[in-house]
């Protein structure tokens, strides 16, 4: 966590600190907020967080990618609420520790805090998704 | 006496069995699984995971937390950390205190000690993590019982589920059992258990109270745990993740002492003996009331998925560990 | 806007397209040109363009700025222009030279596109975004589109199998076209059947990893008559970006990009999309070509399956789509892709597609590629429209 973009984008991955534009409602993660990407708005923003329990709104099962994953990997879009209120965010997820299967439009699919990859040999971490654990009984 | 809030427990999906494992080298290996991390998790991601479900338990928040003690003895940096890394993830402010304690399994009771120690001078609301994810050559003894998880404990003010009440410590130096970051030593297992139920002796010795509910005796031999009980007279119910987990080192004197809580009724009491190279701290823990955290220990070691040898592996390797 | 003046395409060039390990970028580009130069009815020389946009990505990292065409054209003391704009980088191009000419600044545009994507397979890997945690980490281009798949089948209850026709046609198309990379055909079981690539999309629903070179010539009404009495003209084109991370689910299951790009081509031609007789649309993926039918308005939406059962998209369909085999067939060596299909609509107007041309007789065609930005978080959208008349 040494190399500047991902000590700037550090809280986004690690705690998904996110930001609601106080014009139109639309929650940006995990960028910092700049202009409205929904309303075009040079907005004025509150910090919020999402909460790690995501729906899957789309998804494919990865069978060709680099070494460093795990395939098949299932990868979908999932909107994450916030904690609190108001709307998701509308996010790539990747999975990991799930049968493709297992996957379906609709599903809810917990958040794990997990190593996405490293840098110069420095974890950086943040959240994927899978099939529930306590489903897994 | 300090107060316990929350606890929780975090346990790998995956699990192999060590006959399989022993099976690969034309060995025999008795029952038993042992957990293996996902190819993406670390000491860091299992003790947030751990610390996730103790802190929800507690009722708090990030920010409330004014200390931050982790103990693992494989981390795989000599110079990074891990609590300072747990306390960011858990959105612990700036001001938060942090501890890492490695070197022995028996840093795990020495956070526990530190915590509790914080709480009498300087902090209200401290977080305690203990994560491991053991190594060991291909093909070692070793290989067979190298386990994964983590465990984490809140202690604060407030309605306490549980509270450390007691300590008694033996630091005697004697090693025994030793690891580097490619390979384990285990020594003579005799002569070694002898030195440990010494240690574990004087150490509960100090103790005030000598009557426990349940036990646990985190340590590399599943066997050792029944003969430090029977050394001490105890009659208590001896709490182990063990046989379903393997060897977890530091984590295990969380793990142990979660799965020991999630059985013990209010009012009940656990032994925690915990030990390592230097020597053996006794804790005693007090159940206030019965109330689990939403996985409890037992759940994460029925949900599991077990891997071929190849692939776990595989799995080590890639995280790391 | 009466200051405006008609552009017209006058000639179109380009190379066979293949794994072509023997030629470098500036040998198929040099090839384009020249088969450019030599397609113009009256003739033309290299001193005839007084300016040239060059679509490339560079994939392969040789070519980082318009001096990239200058070299292998030996078009030099002119603007040369490099033009990136994802896998919309050909048309993007296209489209540059035509608004250049149409607001009087040229009257002789070279439009060139050329890509070696055989030098640098690997670089395709680098859309599975690997420095990115949340934008796009281990979205590879099929993940891309096949997500639209996924959602599609599920919201409006599209079938594997209409999928898998577009591939069936464009792979009929493409064994009559003589600049296809791929010449065979194939039936939908072999789409299904073929092996997995990403989840529902199979290799067959892939277009091929190709290199390639296509050049178009565009001129001013001023100059028009010095080159040919056949143009075709350009009657109108559109751009625009959109991304998925806005929150619209229309681009769960399509792309808005296209809808909007497509609206101003229509806006600015006078016509609708019932008025496009034959059209040549991104088919980088079988789904992608499908959700187009009906972002283009071909159909309406979630009745693109519907569209191919119809029949209509075939080359003997009312609206042929894709006669030259599409990407899928073709191949898609990105910066030359749009150019192209340009051409591929300019010989289609003029009645020179051979093999492939629709007997409709077609009035309007359609040129229509769809990129997606850098982490494959949205996507770019260029559409342009030729047709006989000016």
């Amino acid at each position: 966590m040494f190399e500047p973009p991902y000590t700037r984008t550090r809280a986004a991955n690690e705690r998904l600190r996110a930001h609601e534009c106080d014009a139109c409602g639309w929650v940006s993660f995990p960028e910092q907020p700049q202009f409205c990407k929904r309303c075009g708005v040079d907005a004025s923003w509150s910090e919020t967080r999402l909460h790690p329990r995501g729906t899957v709104r789309s998804y494919v099962v990865q069978q060709r990618l680099p070494e460093e994953f795990e395939t098949p990997l299932p990868l979908a879009v999932m909107d994450m609420p916030q904690e609190e209120s108001g709307e998701p965010a509308r996010v790539y997820g990747l999975f990991t520790e799930t049968d493709p299967a297992d996957i379906e439009i609709g599903m809810e699919a917990e958040g794990v805090f997990r190593r996405v990859f490293d840098v110069a040999g420095l974890p950086i971490h943040s959240f994927k998704f899978t099939r529930p654990r306590g489903d897994r009984l | 006496m300090a107060g316990i809030l929350g606890y929780g427990a975090y346990i790998p999906l995956y699990r192999i069995e060590r006959s399989r494992i022993a099976e690969q080298y034309g060995d025999y290996a008795g029952d038993g699984e042992t957990a293996v991390p996902g190819h993406d998790e670390d000491t860091t991601t299992m003790a947030v995971e751990a610390a996730t479900d103790a802190l929800t338990q507690a009722s708090t928040d990030g920010d409330q937390i004014d200390a931050v003690f982790a103990a693992t003895t494989s981390d795989p940096f000599v110079e990074r950390g891990v609590a300072a890394h747990v306390a960011h993830a858990v959105g612990a402010g700036r001001d938060t205190r942090v501890g890492d304690f490695q070197g022995s399994a028996r840093a795990g009771t020495n956070a526990l000690l530190a915590a509790r120690d914080a709480l009498s001078t300087d902090a209200d609301t401290v977080l305690v993590v203990g994560s491991d994810a053991l190594s060991a050559p291909a093909g070692s003894a070793a290989e067979r019982t190298a386990g994964a998880g983590a465990g984490a404990l809140v202690f604060g003010e407030g309605d306490a589920v549980a509270a450390l009440t007691d300590s008694g410590v033996a630091t005697t130096g004697f090693v025994g059992r030793f690891a580097t970051h490619e390979d384990v030593t285990d020594g003579d297992g005799r002569f070694n258990r002898e030195r440990y139920l010494d240690a574990v002796e004087i150490a509960v010795g100090h103790l005030g109270d000598d009557s426990f509910t349940h036990a646990v005796f985190p340590a590399h031999d599943g066997g050792w745990g029944r003969k430090a009980s029977d050394a001490l007279g105890l009659d208590a119910t001896l709490v182990s993740t063990f046989p379903e987990v393997g060897y977890t080192a530091a984590a295990g004197v969380f793990l142990d002492t979660a799965a020991a809580l999630d059985t013990a009724k209010a009012g009940e009491s656990v032994l925690l003996a915990g030990y390592g190279p230097g020597g053996c701290d006794a804790l005693r823990i007090e159940r206030r009331t019965a109330e689990t955290p939403e996985m409890t220990t037992d759940e994460y070691i029925q949900s599991s998925e077990q891997l071929p040898y190849g692939k776990h592996r595989q799995f080590r390797t890639w995280g790391g560990n | 806007m009466s200051s405006e003046t008609d552009v017209a395409v006058v000639g179109a060039g380009m190379i066979d397209f293949g794994e072509l390990f023997e030629q470098s970028i500036d040998d198929m580009l040099a090839a384009a040109f020249r088969d450019c130069l030599d397609d113009v009815d009256k003739g033309m020389s290299p001193a005839d363009v007084d300016a040239a946009w060059f679509g490339t990505i560079d994939i392969a990292d040789n070519a980082s700025s318009g001096l990239g065409l200058s070299h292998p054209t030996g078009l030099f003391e002119m603007p040369v222009t490099r033009v990136e704009n994802a896998c919309a980088t050909g048309s993007s191009a296209f489209r540059s030279a035509v608004e250049s000419v149409r607001a009087g600044n040229t009257d002789v545009a070279l439009v060139a596109g050329a890509e070696k994507m055989r030098d640098s397979a690997a670089g395709l890997i680098e859309g599975a975004a690997l420095d990115q945690v949340w934008r796009g980490r281990g979205v590879t281009m099929p993940a891309f589109f096949g997500l639209r798949a996924t959602r599609h089948m599920e919201e409006y209850g599209t079938t594997r199998e209409q999928i898998a026709k577009i591939s069936v046609k464009n792979h009929e198309n493409g064994a009559k076209y003589p600049h296809a990379h791929y010449r065979f055909t194939c039936d939908v079981d072999d789409v299904v059947d073929s092996p997995q690539v990403t989840y529902p999309l199979n290799l067959y629903d892939c277009c091929p990893v190709t290199d390639g070179a296509a050049a178009t010539l565009v001129v001013s009404e001023d100059v028009v008559d010095e080159f040919t009495d056949d143009p075709i003209w350009v009657a109108g084109s559109g751009l625009s970006v959109d991304s998925f991370e806005r929150g619209n689910d229309e681009s769960l299951v399509g792309f808005p990009a296209t809808e909007q790009a497509a609206g101003q081509a229509y806006e600015q031609a006078g016509i609708t999309a019932d008025d496009i007789d034959v059209a040549e649309v991104h088919d980088c993926f079988t789904i992608t070509e499908l959700v187009t039918y009906e972002d283009l308005g071909f159909c309406e939406k979630g009745d693109g399956g519907a569209f191919i059962d119809s029949g209509e998209p075939l080359l003997d369909g009312e609206t042929p789509v894709n006669p030259s085999g599409g990407l899928l067939a073709k191949g898609h060596p990105i910066g030359a892709t749009g150019v192209a299909q340009v051409n591929e609509i300019y010989e289609q107007l003029r009645g020179e597609a051979g093999a492939v041309q629709a007997d409709n007789d077609p009035e309007y065609g359609l040129q229509h590629n769809i990129g997606i930005g850098r982490n494959a978080t949205g996507s770019v959208s260029c559409v342009n429209i030729l047709s006989r008349q000016r």
